[in-house]
Formats: structure tokens, C-alpha cells, sequence
């Protein structure tokens, strides 16, 4: 059954939000990492926009697969991205992680990849199985799909990274069927395990976990990004300090400012505005993520939008409640707007896909 | 409501807390962030100002300033690479690493200010470590001007030293405009004309990025030094006085008689105000505060003690006044005396004879001026003693003087609610009893003698900026002349008649009058007091010596004092 691409289905708000939130992403990369004397071509923000030009032509190639061909490739870009986090694991080290592949020159990190193709293996399976005839041995496949990755990316490590996965893998399993009160004991479950995972945390992640309970413990060492974000969003105030102009941007105070603590420099320098303008257009994405799954008659595609969504979504909350010291330090991007090629590209991945599902849906 | 719908919900609520808290933090809590923010770029460097100078009369130095070195550290700077950067250092300053790390941790600061972990390094050791600064992340040498003191212990209580403000002294309103890092005068001359020497700091107010480092200076205060300081004293004199005190406890104080200013003004024992510039010494003054002696505390001005037979000066002016006696009045002295029950005794126990009043002076005989009491009578030895000086701060501009205390009758009556005893009289008459009196009252009252009956206020200040400042006009005793004489031929026979108490005083070619005093301290030895002046029919110097249980007058003191007169007149005071 072929159909023919609709362009009348393309959502124009799901193609034009993301590139609202690049362009913002775009003028704080540039004033966070502008060093005087730099030409615009030899900024970090320029080398931004030409992966974000990957990302779109992706989102036109992607959309034009049917999306049920991927059914195929679920696994084995799983098993690929499970042999890429093997081998960054003796990768040399960049900032203290295993996190990047160099692959012909640039580098990549495995576990943006992992993230996608988790979700593509979860929505085969969870749409070739039905929750209420499922044998207890077949039952553990979802979760080790999601264990393995979840370890080998905790090695690299990139905690905030292995940490979504888990609410992914949730909201996939609620829609699949697990009731609510299952889904409760879970998170009983991984609220009980988490104490023996710290354990295996390196130093500076439970410092960080740590502070995250009280900033001021160690106002210099640990607590101090924190506190300089905080501050940094809170002095935007309403307009902000304008483009170019927040001291705790410009000055350094702000640490990570181009790449995870981006948000930070967004709500000093284009205050309550910007910064809400941001999340009301990650909210734009989100909600119509979950308004294709629901509209997706077959449950393939409802899982892959649900899957993809939360992933966003996941993300953007993490991201930004991490710079307003809602949740603890923990490395992830905020999408399409820190610095970093990888994050981009699978980002624009994800909104091809969400595109897709909603123009090859099928129409009864 | 289906299950997508659900998740869609509760993503929606997480936004919802996500915009709720940019809400709070942008708009209401706002001006609190604005306000860490610009803490966090902006920071003052204090520009410390040069205090001024002080000098003696012929522009001595007696406190200078000095460029101190420190070495110090940017706390957040100098963390990571602490444990290298200290086992660098180590050999420089010649300390233990552990110990350095240990000042290093121990001083935690703001998150950008320094932290000192070497004060005053000596400008070898500073060009040492500004030679391996590469390699000391964080460190820094700091230079900051140091007072210092060149006279050490001779002139201490004198010029007094700087410290930190104490704590509820920054809180004081004589202290407005300081701030809380700044030193203060804490003693003598640095005190008392502190609002004078004080430099106003400067600073430069500068922005700086995340590391400490500046980015641009948004302003600048010059830094005001402050005014130097002339004094009336002589440096030379103050080192002489130091040395003969040595080892004693006392006082010795000279004042030229044209305007009241002293020519120094000597405590014992003396302390090192140089240690109250440095950390390292600031230790060392805890032993001074809590020591034997109490060397912090000038006796020159601090110190009370009962003034023995130099008061009999007082009694013979009161008894002469209210002519009981004149200066031939003849008082037989048998070396005992008798008053209703109680028995006196003169300290020659086999007594004087028949004495006039010269002749009581020359020997200090008791029997005499027991009489010479009575007759005046408690109270206008009270009075008399008030219009000398007694009883009351002469005013002399240096910190915290006492005003000593003399008893009357009323004061009796008032706080022991007890009636007024002869005998009492008879006491006070020689200068015993509750009456206490400093050795600047002592001073203050053989100046009025030599001068017949001027009153000087006793100060030390002779020039602000090079700017004279006029000495305090003196105000008048009237008083018979023929008074005065009596007492003065006294004073000039008790050094100069070889049966003179105080003929220990005596330097040749130099026409001494004086009169010695051993007062009763409450213990073993005697406090041995000197007051007098030179040349005895023109004075332009007056003196006293004071040594605390210092035994006898006659001998130790009167000793001292010939030796300072000696040393004044080879010097061309007299």
C-alpha cells in the first residue's frame, strides 16, 4: 500500500518551531562564545548552522520513507550503536568522558544515536507484542534493550544521557498497557536501585548529585555552576541584559555557557521573554508529538512518535530545571540549542521522523 | 482520556513548573540575582594610603612607613594545583609546605578575594616568588606599606601603634568612613591623632571575568595620604631614658617650661610596637598583654601612685596661704609626734630640731609638715592640691590618662559614711593615704612651682604638616610671690644643701631644685619619686622621675635624675 506524500500533512508548526529555537540557539552560541578578533566564519555558531543544514536536509530525506521501512533497520542500528558505545569506551578520554567516535575527521557521540534506535527496536516490539498475552521470559526484552545501553553509556561517563532513557522506555510502556500501578512500582523499583548506582558514580558526579541538595556546601567547587547559573537567569530579569551584554555570560561566570548551560545565557541576556519563549516552543513540539501518537491509528507509529516526543521532551525538562537548580547537574543538551553536531543532527532526526509519522500515516 | 493525552498532560505540567520557576526567579526574585551578579563581576582594590609620618622636634623619625611584601593567593585560582604551588614555595620562604597549605585552607575567603599566606616576605623573598609565578597558579605578591617603627621600645607608649579595628570599634561613630580591613591608631600619638595621620584609601573599582582577572577599570580614587606629625619630644632623649629605665619599672618625664611640651616621656617596662605590624608579631604581643609588669601600660599617665613627701610642697603652699605659717616659723622636729592616741614618727628617728620651713624642705622632715597639715587644714590642702592639678586629667594629647584622686572630707562622708580623722590630715600632709596621683600630675606641679604659679597643659604635639600648632596658653595661679620663694628656697636647698635629700640629684655647674619623695606601696619596696627643675632661678626644664618600688627617692631617683639633667645640659637644653 503506497501512498503517495501528502505536503497538505506536512506540519508546518513541528518543521518552523525547531528552526525558531535554532535561531535562538544560534545568537547565544555566537554571543557565549564570541572571542573578539574572530571573523563570523570562524565562530562556533557558524560551525552550528552547517550541521543544522545536515539536520534539515535529513528531515527531507527522512520524510519520504514510509515509515514502516524502518521496521527493518530497528535493529540493526541497535546492534550498530551498541558496537559504537563498546568502542568509545577506548576512545581517548575528552573532558574526563568516552563519549565522542572520531569518524573521517568529526566527531560523534554514540549515545544520540542509541537514544533513537532504542526507541525504533521498542516500538517494534511493542507493536509485534501484545501486553496482555506476553510470557514473562519476553517480558525482559524491553528492559534489557534499554539496560545494556543504559550501562555502556553510565561508563562513558554521561549520566544525564543514560539517565532518559529510562522515561522513554516508561512512557513507551504505558502506552503499550502496563497499568498505572505497575507503572508505580517500577519507579518504586528504580528509586530503590538508584542508591546502589551511586555508588559506582565517579567522584564528581555525586558531588554534583550532592550539591544538588545544597548548592552552598561547596559554593567554589561543585555548587559553583549552579549558583552562577542561577544567577545569571535570575539577573535577565523580565527583557533581559540584551544580546551580547550579560556579564555572567560575557565575564565566564557561567560555566559549560555554549553547550549545557546555554539556557542560562539565553535567560540573562534575553531575560523572561526569550527564556519562555523557548519553552513555549518546545512545548509547541512536544504537543504535537503526542497529538500525532494519539492520532496514529497503528501502534508502530504511535510508539515511535511517543517514544521520540518524550525524548524531547525529556530532554528540554532536564536541561532547563537543571540550570534553574531544579534537578542536579547532569550533562544533557538542551536540543537544537547547545553546541554540538551530533545533538543537532539526531535532533532534526527525531523531528523528520514525527514529520513522517504524521504524513505516511495511515488514513482509514 | 486516552494514554498519550495522559503523557501529553504531564509533560505539560512539567513546562508549567519550568515557566513558573523562570517566573520566580526572573521577576520576583530578580533584583536579589542582579544584585550577585554584580558582586560577582564587580570588585574594589583598595589603594591603601601612606599614614603619615611622625617625627620629633628635629624631624626623627618615629614611625615611617615601610613597603610590605605579602604573598598571597586567589582562592579559587589556586586550589587545584594548592599541594605543588606550597612545595614550591616551601624552600622560598623557608616554611613548611603542609604549613603554607594548611594558612592556605585555614583562610577561606570570598570566592575571588586572596587569601595571605605570607605576610611581610622581605623584598628577596618576593622577587623569588614573582620569579616562579609561572609556575604558582594563583599567587601573587602583594604590596601594602607596613608602619614601622624606628625607635622600638624608647618612644612606645609615646607614639603607640596601628592594628586592626576591633570589632565594635568599626561599629563606633569617631570611626565613620573606615572600612572594615583598615587599620587604626591603637595607642599613644597613632590615637590620639589618628583623624590627622589617617590616609583616606583610594581604590579602583574594576570588572572582572570569572577567573579574577580584570577586565576593565570602571573607576578610580586617588588615594589621600595622611598628614605628618611633629612632636615637642627629642628621639635622643626618649632612647637615654629607655636605656636607664631598663630593667626598672617606672616613669620619667621632661617638659620644657616655655610652652608645656614634653621633651619625653618614658615608661618601664616598654614593648615593641614594630610587632604590631606584622602577623607574626601580633602573636608575640598576647605575652605583652598578659605579662609580667603590664609593659602595654604607660605609668607616665596611667599609672597612680601615692606621691609620698613631693606632696609636702602642696601642704607648705596651703599652710602659707592661710598664713598658719610663714617662712621662718620655727617647728621642732624630736623624731616623734604625737596626735590624741596615735604616735608619728619623722623618718630621722632622732629627729630634727627646731626647723624652718627651708630647712623642713632640705630634710623632707615629717614632724614639720604634720604640723604645716594640721594647721591648714584638710581642706585647703584639698583645694590647693585641685588648683595644682590634682584630682583631675591635666590634658595632655595622649590616649587615656588618669586623673588620680584626692581625698576630702566630703568624699569621706559621701562613700565611706565616715567622718574625717586629724590623723588623716596628718597623712595627706605627707603625701600619704588614699591620695594617688600620676607622675604627669607630679610634672604638672613642679611646673607650676618653677614658674610661680603657671599652669601648662602638658602636650606633645608641636607641628601638623609642618604647620606649627599653637601651644595651649597657659593660665595663672594667684599666688604672693613671697610664697612661691619660700617654697622654691626649699626645693633649691633640699638638692643643693649638703644635707639635702636630694643632693644625689646635684650636676655640676647646673643649678638644681627638687625634692625627692619615698612613698609608702603597699609592699616591700618604697616607689622612689624626683620632681624637679633646672636652672633653679630661671627654669626652663622640669622633670620627674618615678620608679615603682624604686626604694628610696633620695637615692634612686634623684640618681636618675641627675644623670637626665646631665644629658640635658650636654645637650643645650639647660
Amino acid at each position: 500500500m503506497r501512498r503517495k506524500i501528502g505536503f497538505g500533512q506536512f506540519d508546518k508548526i513541528l518543521f518552523f518551531a525547531p528552526l525558531g529555537i535554532f535561531l535562538i540557539g544560534f545568537l547565544s552560541i555566537y554571543s557565549a562564545s564570541f572571542q573578539s578578533q574572530q571573523s563570523l566564519g570562524e565562530t562556533l555558531a557558524i560551525r552550528q548552522v552547517l550541521w543544522m543544514a545536515v539536520g534539515v536536509l535529513i528531515v527531507f530525506l527522512v520524510v519520504r520513507i514510509d515509515y514502516f521501512r524502518f521496521q527493518d533497520l530497528a535493529w540493526p542500528c541497535y546492534w550498530g550503536s551498541f558496537l559504537f558505545l563498546l568502542l568509545v569506551l577506548f576512545m581517548p578520554a575528552r573532558l574526563g568522558a568516552h563519549r565522542w567516535v572520531g569518524l573521517g575527521g568529526f566527531n560523534f557521540q554514540p549515545s544520540e544515536i542509541t537514544k533513537l534506535s532504542v526507541i525504533m527496536v521498542l516500538a517494534n516490539f511493542f507493536s509485534q507484542n501484545r501486553v496482555e498475552y506476553i510470557s514473562r521470559s519476553k517480558l525482559a526484552v524491553p528492559f534489557l534493550v534499554v539496560g545494556v545501553p543504559f550501562l555502556l553509556i553510565l561508563k562513558e561517563p554521561d549520566l544525564g544521557t543514560a539517565l532518559s532513557l529510562l522515561p522513554i522506555l516508561f512512557s513507551m510502556l504505558y502506552l503499550w498497557g502496563f497499568r498505572s500501578k505497575t507503572m508505580g512500582w517500577l519507579l518504586v523499583v528504580a528509586v530503590l536501585v538508584s542508591p546502589v548506582f551511586f555508588l559506582f558514580l565517579k567522584e564528581y558526579q555525586k558531588a554534583r548529585l550532592l550539591v544538588f541538595i545544597n548548592p552552598n556546601a561547596d559554593p567554589l567547587g561543585a555548587g559553583y555552576t549552579i549558583i552562577q547559573s542561577k544567577i545569571a537567569i535570575g539577573s535577565g530579569g523580565l527583557f533581559g541584559k540584551g544580546f551580547m551584554s550579560g556579564p555572567q555570560n560575557q565575564l565566564h561566570f557561567i560555566p559549560e555557557r555554549h553547550t549545557d548551560f546555554i539556557f542560562a545565557v539565553i535567560a540573562e541576556e534575553g531575560g523572561l521573554v526569550a527564556s519562555a519563549a523557548v519553552l513555549f516552543l518546545f512545548w509547541l513540539i512536544v504537543q504535537r508529538g503526542y497529538r500525532i501518537a494519539a492520532q496514529i491509528p497503528d501502534r508502530l507509529g504511535s510508539q515511535l512518535a511517543c517514544g521520540v516526543t518524550t525524548m524531547l521532551a525529556v530532554q528540554t525538562i532536564i536541561n532547563t530545571g537543571m540550570t534553574m537548580g531544579l534537578f542536579p547537574v547532569v550533562g544533557v543538551p538542551l536540543p537544537l540549542v547547545s553546541y554540538g553536531g551530533s545533538s543537532v543532527v539526531m535532533t532534526m532526526l527525531a523531528i523528520g521522523l514525527l514529520l513522517n509519522l504524521k504524513i505516511h500515516r495511515p488514513l482509514f | 482520556m486516552s494514554r498519550v493525552q495522559r503523557l501529553s498532560s504531564l509533560a505539560l505540567v512539567c513546562f508549567l513548573v519550568l515557566l513558573a520557576t523562570l517566573v520566580r526567579m526572573q521577576v520576583f526574585q530578580g533584583d536579589y540575582y542582579r544584585v550577585r551578579s554584580e558582586k560577582n563581576r564587580i570588585r574594589i582594590i583598595y589603594l591603601e594610603s601612606a599614614r603619615g609620618k611622625i617625627m620629633d622636634r628635629s624631624g626623627r623619625l618615629l614611625a615611617d612607613n615601610q613597603l610590605s611584601f605579602n604573598c598571597s593567593a586567589i582562592y579559587r585560582e589556586a586550589k587545584s594545583g594548592i599541594k605543588k604551588s606550597c612545595e614550591l614555595l616551601a624552600p622560598v620562604l623557608g616554611e613548611d609546605a603542609g604549613a603554607l597549605e594548611k594558612r592556605f585552607y585555614g583562610g577561606r575567603p570570598g570566592a575571588f578575594q586572596t587569601v595571605s599566606i605570607a605576610e611581610n616576605i622581605g623584598i628577596r623573598k618576593a622577587v623569588a616568588i614573582e620569579e616562579r609565578l609561572d609556575m604558582l597558579p594563583g599567587f601573587m605578591v602583594e604590596t601594602r606599606p607596613q608602619r614601622e617603627y624606628p625607635y622600638g621600645k624608647a618612644a612606645a607608649h609615646l607614639v603607640g601603634y596601628t592594628g586592626p579595628m576591633a570589632g565594635e570599634a568599626a561599629d563606633s561613630v569617631e570611626l565613620y568612613g573606615y572600612s572594615y580591613s583598615d587599620w587604626v591608631g591603637q595607642e599613644g600619638v597613632e590615637k590620639s591623632y589618628e583623624s590627622y595621620l589617617r590616609g583616606f584609601s583610594g581604590g579602583l573599582q574594576i570588572e572582572v571575568d570569572n577567573r579574577g582577572r580584570m577586565v576593565r577599570v570602571l573607576g578610580v580614587r586617588e588615594p589621600k595620604p595622611g598628614k605628618d606629625i611633629g612632636l615637642t619630644v627629642d628621639a635622643r632623649l626618649q632612647d637615654y631614658l629607655q636605656e636607664n629605665l631598663e630593667s626598672k619599672k617606672g616613669s620619667i618625664i621632661v617638659m620644657e617650661l616655655r610652652e608645656g611640651g614634653l621633651l619625653a616621656i618614658a615608661s618601664s617596662p616598654s614593648f615593641d610596637p614594630n610587632l604590631f605590624a606584622s602577623k607574626k608579631g601580633r602573636r608575640q604581643v598576647r605575652e605583652y598583654l598578659y605579662g609580667e609588669g603590664s609593659p602595654m601600660v604607660n605609668r607616665g599617665i596611667r599609672g597612680q601612685y601615692p606621691p609620698g613627701s613631693i606632696f609636702k610642697m602642696v601642704t607648705a603652699l596651703a599652710a602659707l596661704e592661710k598664713a598658719k605659717i610663714t617662712p621662718d616659723t620655727k617647728i621642732h622636729c624630736s623624731g616623734e609626734w604625737v596626735l590624741g592616741d596615735n604616735h608619728f614618727h619623722c623618718w630621722n628617728s632622732e629627729g630634727h630640731g627646731p626647723q624652718v620651713l627651708a630647712e623642713a624642705f632640705t630634710h623632707s622632715c615629717n614632724i614639720y609638715f604634720y604640723n604645716a597639715g594640721i594647721l591648714a587644714g584638710a581642706d585647703a590642702i584639698f583645694q590647693k592640691s585641685v588648683e595644682l592639678g590634682f584630682n583631675q586629667r591635666t590634658g595632655i594629647d595622649l590616649p587615656a590618662e588618669r586623673k588620680g584622686f584626692v581625698p576630702s572630707r566630703e568624699w569621706k562622708k559621701k562613700k565611706l559614711h565616715e567622718p574625717w580623722y586629724e590623723g588623716e590630715t596628718a597623712n595627706l600632709a605627707i603625701g600619704q593615704g588614699y591620695l594617688q596621683v600620676t607622675p604627669l600630675q607630679a610634672l604638672g606641679m613642679i611646673a607650676v612651682v618653677a614658674t610661680n604659679g603657671h599652669i601648662f597643659k602638658p602636650h606633645v604635639i608641636e607641628k601638623i604638616d609642618s604647620v606649627k600648632v599653637a601651644g595651649e596658653k597657659t593660665k595663672g595661679i594667684v599666688y604672693p610671690a613671697k610664697g612661691w620663694s619660700a617654697v622654691r628656697k626649699g626645693l633649691e636647698e633640699a638638692v643643693g644643701s649638703p644635707s639635702g635629700t636630694g643632693r644625689l640629684a646635684r650636676v655640676p655647674g647646673l643649678e638644681i631644685a627638687g625634692k625627692t619623695g619615698t612613698a609608702q606601696s603597699g609592699q616591700d619596696k618604697t616607689h622612689a619619686w624626683f620632681v624637679g627643675y633646672a636652672p633653679a632661678k630661671n627654669p626652663k626644664i622640669a622633670m620627674v622621675v618615678f620608679l615603682e618600688n624604686g626604694g628610696r627617692g633620695g637615692i634612686a631617683a634623684a640618681t636618675l635624675a641627675s644623670s637626665v639633667f646631665k644629658w640635658l645640659s650636654e645637650n643645650a637644653y639647660l
